[in-house]
Formats: structure tokens, sequence, C-alpha cells
């Protein structure tokens, strides 16, 4: 863009400076009278007019040249805006993920830290009353919750980082699915959700973001609680397997279903029908972002009063880039 | 005391199984709210205290006190939650219980209100 702005007034600059002196020369005095165009006028006054006029086409010119840089500028920031608010989109769906599992990750938190506070205050007991031999036990414990403790904190972490969000890589679906329950299978259990798990054992490799897919996941699980809280039958599967070029997950829930005239709009930005404060609308339509990225589909089934199943295809990776899976 | 425990972290109940063993109570530990209904409702006259986690899966221990409750037992009941302070206030209103205490808690805090539970029964 810039390199043809230059160029334009480059040849502007150009014809200023030449074509008054061409003026002078007698050739193109001739080439003029030979046009015959300005017979009554005198070429004298021509001279004078010449330069003038191309003077004002120069600055005219400019002055559109100058317009027309300014515009480009002006849509290259807000191309640059646009890039950064959409990335500030993906960024704060994935922090309102986070808020609608806060209180599920801090229980999984403060569990293993009460496990660790209590063992402590044993084993100090235990080392007043001289049992040596029983705080071993405590000890490890706090060593086992610190860890558990510690993979929640983390995986909160890297799961909240901006960072990583264009890395690609080899993903194994099945262990997206997992790592998505590590922040929601107490909670869930706690609600009475049974959840069963049917991955394939043999699944292919995809290409495609980690974190993102595991965004997916969240939000559908996420939403799936939701659909489950006032049914009396409540469970969520997830399937996972592996057709033509394709690895496809379903999450299914026994839930509130989807009315028909509702099922269209789910997939747009903002629409939601949850109270203010529970929902943000935004899952769904982040999630079909992403799967879009990753040259996949992600589609719904579902019946009012009996439950939903969302259904996401991936391509396969390419079997020349997949040949460890043989 | 005899206390009945409910959590379904079972590292928590048998800690404190065995701390409350060692301050020489009889302790009944239980890891669902089923099972800790059923075995309070068969003999409930001699339960001191109850020490129930909030959320199991399962049948959870506010909706065990709430039944109890119901029925007409007024036994003391002190919760441990792990969400912190939010659950709180409505839980307390709703069901008078004796205290909340927050995982991580010490047990110092549980010391006090096993104190507050005796004192209270030694005046009845
Ligand atoms: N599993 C489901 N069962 C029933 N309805 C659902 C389910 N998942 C999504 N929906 C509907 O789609 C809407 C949009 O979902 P989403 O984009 O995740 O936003 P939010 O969850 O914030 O409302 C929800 O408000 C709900 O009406
Ligand atoms: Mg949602």
């Amino acid at each position: 863009m810039g390199r043809i702005i230059k160029g334009i007034i480059f040849i502007a600059i150009l014809g200023a400076v030449l074509f008054p002196v061409l003026c002078w020369i007698d050739a193109f005095e001739l080439l003029w009278e030979w046009t015959g165009f300005y017979e009554n006028i005198e070429i004298d006054e021509l001279f004078i007019l010449f330069p003038i006029l191309v003077f004002f086409f120069v600055i005219f010119l400019g002055l559109q040249v100058k317009e027309i840089i300014y515009l480009s500028q002006k849509l290259q920031v807000s191309s640059d805006e646009l890039k950064v608010s959409q990335s500030q989109l993906v960024q704060s769906a994935k922090l309102a993920s986070v808020g609608e599992m806060i209180a599920a990750v801090v229980h999984e938190i403060n569990n293993p830290l009460g496990v660790i506070n209590m063992a402590a205050d044993v084993s100090l007991i235990l080392h007043e009353q001289g049992k040596y031999d029983l705080i071993e036990e405590h000890l490890r414990a706090i060593k086992v919750q610190t860890k558990r403790a510690s993979v929640i904190v983390n995986h909160l972490l890297e799961f909240c980082r901006d960072a990583g969000l264009e890395k690609q890589e080899d993903v194994d679906i099945n262990e997206v699915i997992n790592k998505s329950f590590i922040f929601f299978s107490k909670d869930l259990s706690n609600k009475n959700i049974k959840v069963i798990h049917e991955l394939s054992e043999d699944l292919p490799l995809v290409n495609g973001n980690v974190i993102e897919l595991e965004q997916v996941f969240i939000n559908l699980f996420s939403n799936a609680e939701n659909a489950l809280r006032s049914s009396s039958e409540k469970q969520l599967t997830v399937r996972s397997f592996h057709r033509g070029c394709f690895v496809i997950v379903e999450v299914e829930d026994t839930g509130c279903g989807i009315p028909f005239n509702v099922k269209s709009k789910i997939f747009d930005s903002f629409f939601t029908t949850k109270e203010k404060g529970e929902g943000t609308g935004l899952g769904l339509s982040i999630s079909y972002k992403i799967i879009q990225n990753h040259k996949g589909t992600i589609g719904v089934e579902s019946e009012e009063g009996k439950g939903s199943k969302f259904i996401i295809q991936i391509p396969v990776m390419k079997v020349h880039e997949n040949i460890d899976n043989g | 005391m005899k206390i009945l425990i409910m959590d379904d972290e079972p590292l928590i109940l048998k800690l404190l199984g065995n701390y409350l063993t060692m301050l020489n109570h009889q302790v009944v530990p239980v890891s669902n709210g089923k099972k800790g209904l059923e075995l309070f409702l068969e003999d409930p006259e001699t339960f001191d205290l109850i020490i129930t986690d909030f959320k199991m899966s399962g049948l959870d221990g506010i909706s065990v006190v709430a039944r109890l409750k119901d029925e007409g037992y007024d036994v003391p009941v002190v919760f441990i939650s792990g969400y912190g302070m939010a659950d709180k206030k409505e839980v307390t209103q709703n069901l008078k219980i004796v205290a909340v205490l927050d995982k991580p808690f010490d047990l110092e805090e549980l010391n006090e209100v096993l104190s507050l539970v005796e004192t209270h029964e030694n005046k009845q």
C-alpha cells in the first residue's frame, strides 16, 4: 500500500517538474500547435498558465494522497484493534468460564489444604506426645495433598494464560477431555450428575491448540451442568470416536433440552437464556469459532425436556503428518 | 461424646476420626449422607454431635441436617465447608447450626467448638 502511494507521489512530482520544462522545448510547441486547440491563445501565456495549472494539480493530488495515506493508516489501526479485541474476547470468554467454575475450583483446592492443615496439626500433637512413628504417615499425606492442590493451581494458570493461544501441536483429544474434568469432576459428583466416559482407546491425533480445545469442552460441560440442574435423571455422557478422516466428540446430557425456536440462536455471540450474571452468551459462539479454526464443525441435536447432544468433528492429521500413529 | 462424622474426602474422615478418638470421643465415620442418616436414625438419642461436610455426592450434609431438623432432632451440627464464606450465611440462618468451619481449619478452632458443645450439654 505504502509503495503505491509513494509511486504516485513520485510520478506527480516528476510531472510537475518535467511539464514546464517540456513546454520550453520546441518539439512540444509544435505538438501543441498541431493539436490546434489554442489558436487564439498566445503560447507565451500558456507558458505561464501551465506551470500554475500543474502546480494546483499537484497540490490537489498531494492532498488526495495525504487523505488516502491517512485513511489507510486508520484502516490499519482499526484492523489491529479488531484483532486485539477479538483475542481479548476469546480471553474474557475464557475467564468467564473460569468464573463459572470458580466455586468448584476453590473446593478442589480447599479440600487438599484442609487435609494438609489437619495432618500438620495432628503431627504436631503426635510430636508433643513423642509418638514419632505415627508422624511419617501424616507427612506422606501432606506431600500427596500438596501435589493434588498444585496440579489444580498449575492447570488453572495454564488455562487462564494469554500466551500459547497460537501454538499448534499434535493433540490427543481424550487427554484434553480428561484435563477439562480436573476442574469439574468433584463438582459434578457433588451435584449428583453421573458422568459416563466412552472414550475410544485408539483415537488418532488431531492438529490444534490444547488450551482452546479445552475451553470448548469446559463450555460444553458447564452448559450441560446447567441444563441438568432441574432434571430428575442427571447424566452427562462424553463420547469420542473416529470415523473416516474425523475425530468425533459427543457431549450429551439428559437436561432440559433446547426449544426449537432457540436452537438457531445458541451459537450467536451474547445469546443466552440465563439470568444476568449466570451466563455471558459467549461460550458456544467462542466454541464455534475455535472449532472452525480447527477446520472442524460443531452442531447440536436436542429435544426439549429430554436433553441435548453437542457433536464436534475435527479432521484427523494427514497421514504423512501422522506417521507415529501408523 | 459420640460424634457422627460425614465427609466424602477419605483423608479428612480418617484424620478427623483419629484426632477425635485421641481426645477420647467415640467416633462414627461415614463417607456419605445416606449412610450417616441411617446410622443416626438407628440410635438417635446416643449422638451428641454431627460433624459434616456441606456438599457430598448423593445426599449432602445440608439435606441430612434439614431432614433431622424436620424429624424434630436438634442435635448440634458442625459444618465443614470447602466453599468458603459464600454459603455460610444462608445455612446458618436457616438451620441454626453450631458452627461452620472453612477448610482449611485449625484443630484449635475445632477444639473451641467442641468445648462449646460440651459446656452446653453439661448445662442441660
Ligand atoms: N446443554 C444444553 N442444554 C440446554 N440448553 C443449552 C445447552 N447448552 C447451551 N444451551 C443454550 O444455549 C445458550 C447459549 O449458551 P452459551 O453460548 O454457552 O452461553 P451461556 O451459557 O452463557 O448462556 C444457553 O443460554 C442455553 O439456552
Ligand atoms: Mg455457557
